[in-house]
């Protein structure tokens, strides 16, 4: 087994929690996941080891994510960021017990900026420190936007409870 | 009843978070990289066969110039491949001066 695919299988859980929560698809998340580890094999000799390798494989991930949603708003097909105009997806409409289900319906109806930095401090449990440097904010701005975010998100799930 | 009445509950819930891949993404990952390196080889090895090519044609170019400065000169030396073996310093003053 050669050193990469160790470290595939090592990181594949992270890489996971942060890109299926935010693409919200597990299909998309897949090919985000293979082209994350595929980005940081290419670049591996210029990985010197300033941070650790959890935190640089998640600033790959989440910016493949954001690429992939920006991508997806210029198709029109981007999820609302309307706490008002909730699209509930077929899992939740089975009003399915299932924590990471709720989780991902109330994530995607999230505005990105938002749901990134639940995503990394929230559930991946980076520190607010790693997660600002991963998103490449100020950590006021992170901090902030983490209350904010949780008082959206405890909204969110209320109104998804209720459905 | 609903699941988030405090903060410590929604942490609670996003804690419990349990987001994987399909299986076999190990695999699935390291076909990925095999394909890709043997894309990057193959692009190694066109350019490898040019630049190869342009390397043979150079020294075969500087093999046919050494011939020829041999042929006309009947010499290596530096004259005989500047074409000065049998150069006279006057004759360009008097073709100056006939013009």
């Amino acid at each position: 087994m050669s050193a990469f695919e160790t470290i595939v299988m090592r990181y594949e859980r992270l890489v996971a929690k942060i890109i299926i929560p935010m693409v919200g698809n597990k299909y998309d998340a897949d090919d985000i996941g293979q082209e994350t580890f595929i980005r940081f094999y290419k670049s591996m000799k210029q990985f010197k080891g300033d941070s650790q390798l959890g935190t640089y494989l998640a600033r790959i991930a989440i910016n493949l994510s954001l690429n992939e949603i920006k991508k997806r708003s210029n198709h029109r097909m981007l999820s609302s960021t309307d706490f008002k105009n909730i699209e509930i997806t077929d899992t939740s409409t089975e009003k399915s017990t299932d924590n990471t289900e709720l989780v991902n319906n109330a994530l995607s109806a999230m505005d990105v900026k938002f749901r990134s930095i639940i995503i990394l401090r929230h559930i991946q449990g980076f520190s607010t420190k790693e997660t600002a440097d991963i998103l490449n904010l100020p950590l006021g701005t992170v901090l902030s936007r983490l209350s904010r975010g949780q008082d959206k998100l405890k909204k969110i799930i209320t109104k998804l409870e209720k459905i | 009843m609903s699941k988030i009445n405090k903060s410590d509950e929604l942490l609670g819930l996003l804690s419990t978070y349990n987001g994987t891949f399909a299986d076999g993404f190990t695999n699935r990952v390291m076909d990925s990289v095999d394909e890709e390196n043997s894309t990057a080889s193959s692009d190694d090895m066109a350019f490898y066969k040019i630049y190869r090519w342009v390397a043979l044609s150079g020294v075969a170019a500087i093999i046919v110039l050494l011939f020829s400065v041999y042929l006309t000169e009947g010499s290596f030396t530096t004259d005989a491949f500047f074409g000065l073996v049998n150069y006279n310093a006057n004759e360009p003053i008097i073709a100056s001066l006939n013009y």
